[in-house]
């Protein structure tokens, strides 16, 4: 994935395209919280998409910044499977 | 002579197993009103034994099946006042896990106090609270409230309940990131398809038509009818969809429970129901054969969801293409609800947002869908 950072208020978050039509974007907890649109939505509140993200990542592939490129998951571990629970604290 | 596949390295599938562990959260384990028929009610879930009984003042509870005097199934007994009496020896017990009473005891023992499961209704569907590590759940976590569920704006729900077994209830939970599973399983033409999870939130935002070629209830019969759905996963086994069916300057809103508990670690309940807001002009009974309508589509839909999991393989290692939903990001949001909270990482929990690029699939499905049209009319 690839760093960029909102045209509107500097949220730095990685974005994959595998073509036009597909976009992914990992966020931070940092970014999650500068994020405006987020924040106007309310604590705790599940917003869809931020449209100024959407923007400056339309405006960055337009710009050649964000390239297209094949498909790479992160790799995760298997469910938790016969781990001793701790009891909380 | 080498045929050039053969050097192509096979691709072996890490089965994985299922976990041990149950998830943590709020788990739905059916309608209320069902609850409240004066009789208490055995519940098999997280690999143990629960009974459910409703106070006097109609306030249900949970307990652990067993009575801890000498074993009995509480859930055989009757419920007497505010507590609920063991079959064995009539030991009353309270909706607190206290035990109230010992009739044929002088002393009642007031240490021994049975596991009262953390409960929550809303909407009309009773959930239970599930943890290994016994905390309890904070209020963000909470199931939100259907606009006017309580002021009767809406249907009763319809409620369907199928026991899957040989499962583990990851493969249900799978099903949220799988653009192209709802084609070939489901009959839908996903044009729409973004996931984003946050949190202990999974959504899936889905604009989808029905197959001309193949009907379901799904489409109301309506015609042409769009279907724009907005799904949330909140928690590990919940997932509330609000649906409108557009057709011909028509919206029907409904809302869908998707939701499951795990009875063992390879075995599931898996729930759903549906309601649909009365809107003007729709009488009472308009509104339940909609919601009925669509339930039996539904349940046909699921019917086939069932029949791939009974027989497929569990797979740690999925081979994607481009225009396959974030699998992988999925299950590393679900892993969540199965670790300690202390062992909660950030990449579990921070937002991601998936947009499924769904051209190529409608290009070929649409090719697809009118060769069966042209094959069905010859």
């Amino acid at each position: 994935m690839q760093s960029l950072a909102c045209h509107t208020c500097g949220a730095r978050v990685l974005v994959a395209k595998y073509s036009p039509a597909h976009t992914s974007i990992q966020w931070s907890d940092e970014a999650r919280e500068s994020c405006r649109e987020i924040a106007t939505a309310g604590p705790g509140a599940y917003v869809m998409r931020c449209e100024a993200l959407d923007r400056t990542v339309d405006e960055a592939v337009a710009d050649g910044v964000i390239r297209t490129g094949n498909r790479i998951d992160p790799t995760i571990a298997p469910l938790a499977s016969t781990e001793t629970v701790a009891p909380a604290r | 002579m080498t045929v050039p596949q053969e050097r192509i390295e096979i691709r072996n599938i890490d089965p994985g197993t299922n976990p041990t562990r149950f998830a943590r959260g709020w788990h739905c384990i059916g309608l209320a009103k069902d609850f409240r028929d004066g009789k208490p009610h055995q519940v098999k879930v997280f690999g143990t034994d629960l009974v459910v009984f409703a106070d006097t003042a109609g306030k249900l509870h949970v307990l652990d099946a067993f009575c801890r005097h000498m074993g009995g199934n509480l859930a055989r007994g009757e419920i007497k006042g505010d507590t609920i009496a063991c079959p064995f020896h009539d030991w009353r017990w309270n909706g607190q896990g206290r035990c109230e009473a010992v009739p044929y005891a002088r002393r009642t023992p007031k240490l021994g106090r049975t596991k009262a499961w953390t409960t929550m209704e809303r909407n009309g569907v009773l959930f239970v609270w599930h943890c290994p590590q016994n905390s309890e759940p904070t209020p963000e976590l909470a199931i939100p409230e259907i606009e006017g569920y309580e002021d009767g704006q809406w249907s009763d729900w319809t409620w369907t309940t199928i026991h899957v077994e040989g499962s583990h209830c990851r493969e249900i939970v799978d099903n949220v990131v799988d653009m192209a599973h709802f084609f070939y399983v489901h009959f839908q033409m996903p044009e729409y398809f973004k996931n984003v999870f946050d949190g202990h939130i999974a959504g899936q935002h889905m604009r989808s038509y029905g197959r001309d070629d193949i009907k379901t209830g799904v489409q109301m019969d309506l015609p042409e009818a769009q279907t724009i759905s907005d799904a949330f996963y909140y928690g590990p086994s919940f997932m509330l969809d609000t649906i409108y069916t557009v057709s011909e300057g028509t919206t029907i809103e409904s809302k869908l429970i998707n939701c499951h508990y795990p009875v063992t670690n390879n075995s599931f309940v898996l729930q759903f129901g549906t309601i649909v807001k009365k809107i003007e002009g729709m009488s009472e009974e308009q509104a339940a054969e909609m919601a009925k309508m669509f339930t039996d589509g539904l349940e046909e839909q699921f019917a086939q969801d069932i029949e791939i999991w009974k027989h497929k393989s569990r797979i740690e290692n999925p081979l994607l293409t481009e225009e396959d939903g974030p699998v992988y990001q999925l299950r590393r949001w679900y892993n969540q609800f199965y670790v300690d909270l202390e062992d909660v990482t950030p990449e579990m929990t921070q937002r991601f947002e998936f947009e499924v690029d769904t051209s190529r699939a409608l290009e070929s499905w649409h090719k697809e869908v009118e060769e069966n049209l042209a094959g069905s009319a010859e």
